[in-house]
């Protein structure tokens, strides 16, 4: 089994991240929108953590060479098998030689197709995510053949009378992140209270890294050196000109700006599909209403998990389920 | 934020998804190998749901995923698991590193040296007459970053960065040393530069130089440069040095 990549401009193979790397000064990187890519491998029965196609920013087409379960999610505005349209966010059958597009996105960045099994990745430490520092991982261009290890799809037996559809939001092109106080929050008293009211820009220089945002400028009442130390994703950082910057991904590990606050894990999506010119609000939350969005999310994605495995057993897609994750289970005392 | 000390350590949460714990030790060096043995130990202990663990001079920062590790028990653990008993971390290994001083390579070393006010000769023999202490694996790329500078006073950066440093090169900053292991843009000062590779992005192992491995420089000529093999440094078996509290971190 295999997809023939057609026309990419900037796709690549990842998965969630290179975890455990860090004291090795490797990078997690992996999918910018982790709950997009869960979901695409979560509406093909794949594990949490398999490969998927990440186009960023740009068309992407390929062909497939047999029945394929396939899915998009993400910033995609729109998908076709063959010039029909295909629906974003359902699993969908490809026949063979079919191609499949996927539109560049009109709101956010990124991207995901998803293919039942395992696309082949260059895999590093553990993970196919692309290290553009270190210069490992798999872009894809015209012309690629990716290769899918793994068992074929059946046939199915009926047509069934059912869609399923994953209840997830779309990026939009005005957001509220949600953040926490950082370890330099009492050296911008200025930086927390004036979320209320502010709207932030993305800037134009935002990428993988960081995201600018623009419109509002801080100080800092110390000046007292900061060491080089490690930096979590959604740091938001305030260099010494005051700008803002959001720290993405492909961060380096360790930074030594001042850090008034960070981006919520629950908002780190919504922060990865941030565009240039996209309105931004930040909101100061506490750590158990992260929590409690991430519980919600996490709930919705087994609710979804539980129903396309009930409906793939259904209609006899697979010889035998074998759609269980390996993400560790909700805690029962939610 | 809520902040937890016990003893020399101070934990901070930081955001959801982080703690961030720092060293009051009397000592920079102490403070560094508080973290660093912190580090080794959470690695070890293969916690659920830790992501990473950064340990570089004076902090520590571990990530996790907040449904599937805690804040206070994580916290409780470090305070539990995260006490000194002082030791100075060194491994006793020792690499042993062909540099070529100056030329392409190094286009700082002369104005590295004046600033100084020595000669180039004296810097060199300062340099590798020296043994440099591992302090962490960092930024770009796994790259070694070493203490123990021999000379009076820091080393002050470039006033604009360099858009791509070539790989092998070999740069000090303030009291600091490291290398450019990959491809990358930096602003440390570059005086030379090392046949041998420090990372290996194809193995899997990648970085073969560890925190509290020693460091020790040696000068070699434009035809030695070129005759030795490109090889990884882990594929070079280190000497081993008795511990000797020489490398005092500044």
């Amino acid at each position: 089994m295999s997809l023939t990549v057609v026309d990419a401009a900037r796709a690549a193979v990842t998965d969630l991240g290179r975890f455990g790397q860090a004291h090795l000064g490797i990078q997690a990187n992996g999918a910018a929108d982790q709950l997009a890519a869960r979901t695409a491998n979560t509406l093909v029965a794949n594990e949490d953590e398999a490969p998927v196609v990440e186009v960023t920013g740009s068309t992407f087409t390929a062909r497939t060479d047999r029945r394929l379960l396939v899915a998009v999610t993400g910033a995609v505005s729109a998908a076709w098998i063959d010039g029909v349209p295909m629906p974003i966010g359902a699993p969908v059958l490809t026949w063979p030689g079919a191609e499949v597009r996927l539109e560049a996105p009109r709101t956010g960045v990124h991207s995901y197709l998803a293919v039942h099994g395992e696309l082949a990745g260059d895999r590093f430490l553990g993970s196919v995510a692309l290290d553009p520092l270190v210069g490992r991982g798999r872009r894809l261009s015209g012309g690629d053949v990716v290769e899918i290890a793994g068992s074929a799809v059946g046939e199915p037996p009926y047509i069934p009378v059912f869609r399923l559809q994953a209840d997830l939001a779309r990026p939009a092109s005005e957001v509220t992140l949600d953040v926490l106080p950082g370890p330099e929050a009492d050296q911008f008293p200025d930086f927390l209270p004036a979320l209320s009211d502010a709207v932030f820009t993305v800037g134009n220089q935002s990428d993988q890294v960081g995201t600018r945002l623009e419109g509002h400028a801080f100080v800092r009442t110390r000046t007292t050196e900061i060491l080089s130390r490690g930096v979590p994703m959604g740091a938001v950082e305030v260099p010494p000109a005051g700008g803002v910057i959001a720290l993405q991904r492909g961060r380096p590990m360790t930074a030594g700006y001042p850090i008034p606050a960070v981006v919520a894990r629950s908002s780190h999506d919504a922060l990865a599909q941030l565009r240039p010119g996209d309105r931004v609000h930040l909101r100061v939350v506490t750590a158990g209403d992260s929590r409690s969005a991430l519980l919600e999310q996490e709930r919705r994605l087994q609710q979804l998990r539980a129903r396309c495995t009930v409906m793939f057993d259904a209609c006899g897609l697979f010889e035998r389920s074998s759609t269980s994750s390996t993400r560790t289970t909700l805690p029962t005392t939610v | 934020m809520s902040t937890v000390t016990a003893g020399t350590l101070r934990i901070d949460e930081y955001g959801d998804a982080a703690l961030l714990i720092g060293s009051s030790a009397p000592t920079r060096e102490a403070q560094w190998a508080a973290m660093q043995t912190i580090g080794i130990r959470l690695r070890g202990a293969h916690l659920p749901g830790i992501e990473s663990v950064v340990a570089t001079f004076d902090s520590l920062l571990v990530t996790f995923d907040p449904l599937a590790a805690d804040a206070d028990h994580l916290t409780s653990w470090i305070v539990e698991h995260g006490q000194g008993d002082g030791a100075v971390l060194d491994t006793g290994r020792t690499h042993r590193i062909p540099v070529l001083y100056g030329g392409d390579g190094g286009p700082d070393l002369e104005a590295v040296a004046a600033e100084l006010e020595i000669t180039v000769a004296d810097f060199v023999e300062q340099h590798a007459g020296t043994r440099w202490r591992v302090a962490f694996n960092g930024a770009p790329g796994g790259a070694p970053l070493h203490e123990g500078s021999p000379f009076d006073r820091p080393i002050p950066r470039m006033p604009e960065p360099r858009v791509r440093i070539p790989v092998g090169t070999v740069a000090v900053s303030g009291h600091q040393g490291t290398f450019y292991t990959i491809p990358s843009p930096g602003g440390w000062r570059c005086i030379g530069r090392t046949p041998l590779r420090i990372v290996d992005p194809d193995g899997d192992r990648f970085v073969a130089i560890e925190p509290g491995d020693g460091l020790r420089f040696h000068p070699v000529s434009e035809r030695e440069f070129t005759e030795t093999p490109a090889r990884f440094i882990g594929e070079v078996e280190p000497d081993t040095e008795p511990v000797h509290g020489d490398g005092v971190l500044r």
